[in-house]
């Protein structure tokens, strides 16, 4: 029961970790959609998280309310919670985010769901840059093939498909082959408005601060 | 003048550093909160200020406390001990990048300034907390703030790209956001863990179209149910705001405008985008919604009648001001669908205490202002207090969190070590340790004593207890 609670009302759902991101959108009801475009990637939600996102066209770390997390040393951290504002505490989500693994394991997240009375997925030749233009909620380059994905109200969805042209694509995609040893950052054969994201373990530089930071998780000098 | 306010004066300069009693002591509080007299104050106007007055308060172990237009609602920039006050009101340089869509700004900008020099480009900056008009863009990062545009544009750290700022030991960082997210520790960490000096900020596009509608209601909870059914049926309107019964009464008796004081609940409602139809296909829903759960609905057909139904929602503050001359403005944010139950189980509890208590918020995001009014020569604090530490509870015992904008502070620290479990807990200590392991970056905010009364440290195992 990799889905564990989802709720329409507050709009919001908790998952598991290792959850595929494509279970996710199985198990949401029509209308709600949640902060990643439907596609499977490398380490399911808790991959995800740990890559900071994937093909958004907006802040991530919003849509992530609360998560759980474990750390190197076997401590579960409960970060954030299941409400869109928190100012209780040291916001430790956005640091997660992003971590490339280096804070801890996700066990257990809450994602923010958005309303959308329709939904679009296209591709068509051409570049992300152009396609960010016309404001998709996702984007992303496969070669020479650019992916847009957007859902909102009818007359914007179809406003954008028509600006946007290219094909519908209805099966869901399915990348997790490329990345046999790991969804790395570098020039590969997907890109997202943040990275390229190529076959390997590569991570962005990280800031001098951070390692203090993964130290105070860890158990730090000081426990 | 002390030693320390002389060695600052000499190095940063005359004009930049308070060292009079009579200028220091305006440097004390907040819009809530009066602490301690700091030893000194500094104007920085740049970076380099910051950096010298962070390391000779670090080398005479004086805490530091960053300031801003100090118009916070929870004692965060309000000293709890001798220190040195960095009021960033001078370091205002704001440079507007129209082709980037972005803004950059010093701490000690003023928020409303931000979209009002955008707004010539044709972009505005969307975090609009109530303060908008006197609070500085660096204090908006310490507690995140939040405003009624929240609930469809986000809150302030959503808009923060990139941001420098000034570690416990004076060095200067530049932090992006793509990953290892520091910046987004510091954010909302009311200058615990480091000052924050310069940002780039997001703007956008201002929605061409925007539409107003009024509702009221029988009671709160059918005009909860009303806003979880428009926003269940797809609406997400830029503003959705909540004044109860006693709030409502109270606006009308200060401003006469008309306002349906038999009412239990009012909602006030904007949908805005940038086609037309849809804008007023998203005002329908909602209207769908309200009229579904019996509310009277009132839409605006003008900007200034939008404007005259806004009046009410604006005039809260003044209003409350009337009525005691002391509030203590609480900040709880709740899952949606618990509202209605909060709501009437905050009310129980005010009529409990027998203290006027008005609510109002930013339902939307289960953002509730409960506001206890009380005039201190005949109304015990103490009481106020216990109430407001019980209203707290109502919201943790709901899934929810004591603050949704207006930070802990000093004010709710009491309240934390029931609202974080004491693993977490520990873990946020530790991250204060690493990034200020003497303590010295405003101490006595956000989180509680380390140390429990009974010496034991925070989260560490009693044995034999």
């Amino acid at each position: 029961m990799p889905v564990i609670e989802v709720s329409s009302a507050n709009q919001y759902a908790v998952v598991s970790g290792d959850t595929p991101l494509l279970e996710v959108y199985a198990a949401l009801p029509a209308g709600l959609y949640p902060p990643f475009p439907p596609v499977e990637l490398p380490g399911g939600l808790d991959g995800l998280i740990q890559r900071g996102g994937f093909g958004q066209n907006f802040f991530f770390s919003s849509e992530i309310l609360g998560a759980s997390f474990e750390t190197s040393s076997g401590e579960v951290v409960q970060a954030g919670g299941k409400t869109v504002k928190n100012v209780q505490g040291f916001d430790l989500v956005r640091p997660l985010i992003g971590s490339f693994g280096r804070l801890g394991r996700v066990r257990e997240a809450t994602l923010r769901l958005r309303p959308g009375l329709a939904f679009v997925h296209v591709a068509r030749e051409g570049t992300l840059e152009d396609a960010l233009l016309l404001e998709p909620r996702f984007a992303w380059q496969d070669g020479a093939q650019v992916h847009a994905v957007l859902f909102g109200h009818a007359r914007a969805v179809a406003a954008f498909e028509t600006a946007f042209g290219g094909i519908r694509v209805s099966e869901s995609l399915d990348y997790r082959s490329r990345f046999a040893a790991g969804m790395g950052v570098g020039e590969g054969s997907l890109r997202d408005s943040r990275f390229g994201w190529t076959d390997g373990d590569s991570v962005p530089p990280m800031p001098e601060l951070f390692t203090a930071l993964i130290g105070a998780m860890a158990g730090g000098s000081r426990g | 003048m002390n030693t320390l306010a002389r060695d600052l004066t000499a190095k940063i300069g005359e004009k930049k550093v308070f060292s009079k009693i009579g200028e220091r002591v305006m440097y004390r509080y907040d819009a809530i909160v009066v602490g301690q007299t700091p030893l000194a104050v500094v104007m920085p106007e740049t970076t380099q200020d910051v950096v010298n007055a962070v390391k000779m308060a670090r080398a005479a172990g004086v805490p530091i406390v960053a300031r801003g237009a100090a118009s916070g609602l929870s004692g965060g920039a309000a000293p709890s001990s001798e220190s040195v006050v960095v009021s960033f009101t001078r370091m205002t340089r704001l440079e507007i990048r129209p082709e980037r869509r972005e803004a950059w700004a010093q701490s000690g900008v003023v928020t409303g300034s931000i979209s009002q020099n955008s707004r010539p480009h044709g972009l505005i900056y969307p975090p609009d907390p109530a303060s908008w008009r006197t609070s500085t863009i660096g204090g908006n990062l310490a507690e995140n703030a939040g405003g009624p545009m929240c609930f469809k544009y986000g809150v302030t750290g959503d808009y923060v790209k990139t941001l420098e700022f000034v570690d416990g030991w004076g060095n200067v960082h530049q932090l992006s956001r793509d990953s290892f997210d520091l910046a987004g520790l510091l954010i909302g960490s009311e200058g615990t863990l480091g000052l924050v000096t310069s940002m780039t900020l997001r703007l956008i596009a201002p929605p061409k179209f925007s539409r107003t509608l009024r509702a009221s209601f029988a009671t709160v909870g059918d005009a909860a149910e009303a806003v979880s059914q428009a926003i269940s049926s797809g609406a997400v309107p830029a503003k959705l705001e909540f004044m109860d019964g006693s709030c409502i009464q109270a606006v009308e008796d200060y401003l006469h405008l008309g306002l349906p004081v038999h009412a239990g609940a009012m909602l006030l409602v904007d949908t805005d985008g940038n086609d037309e139809g849809t804008v007023e296909e998203e005002l329908e829903l909602v209207e769908k919604a309200c009229v579904a759960q019996g509310g009277t609905v009132q839409r605006a057909s003008s900007a200034a009648e939008s404007d005259t139904l806004w009046q009410a929602r604006r005039s809260v503050s003044p209003a409350l001001g009337r009525i005691r001359p002391q509030r203590m403005n609480e900040d709880i944010v709740v899952p949606r669908s618990s509202l209605p139950q909060v709501v009437r189980e905050v009310e129980a509890l005010g009529l409990e205490a027998g203290l006027k208590l008005v609510q109002f918020g930013h339902i939307g995001d289960g953002n509730l202002h409960p506001n206890i009014l009380f005039d201190p020569r005949v109304e015990s604090e103490e009481r106020v207090h216990a109430l407001a530490f019980d209203i707290a509870r109502v919201a943790l015992k709901h899934g929810g969190v004591l603050s949704g904008e207006h930070g802990i502070g000093s004010m709710k620290r009491p309240f934390m070590r029931e609202a974080v479990d004491a693993q977490t807990m520990k873990v946020l200590w530790r991250v204060k340790n690493a990034l200020d392991p003497q303590g010295l970056l405003n101490p006595g905010k956000v989180l509680p004593d380390e140390l429990e009364p009974d010496g034991h440290k925070l989260g560490a195992t009693h044995a034999g207890h």
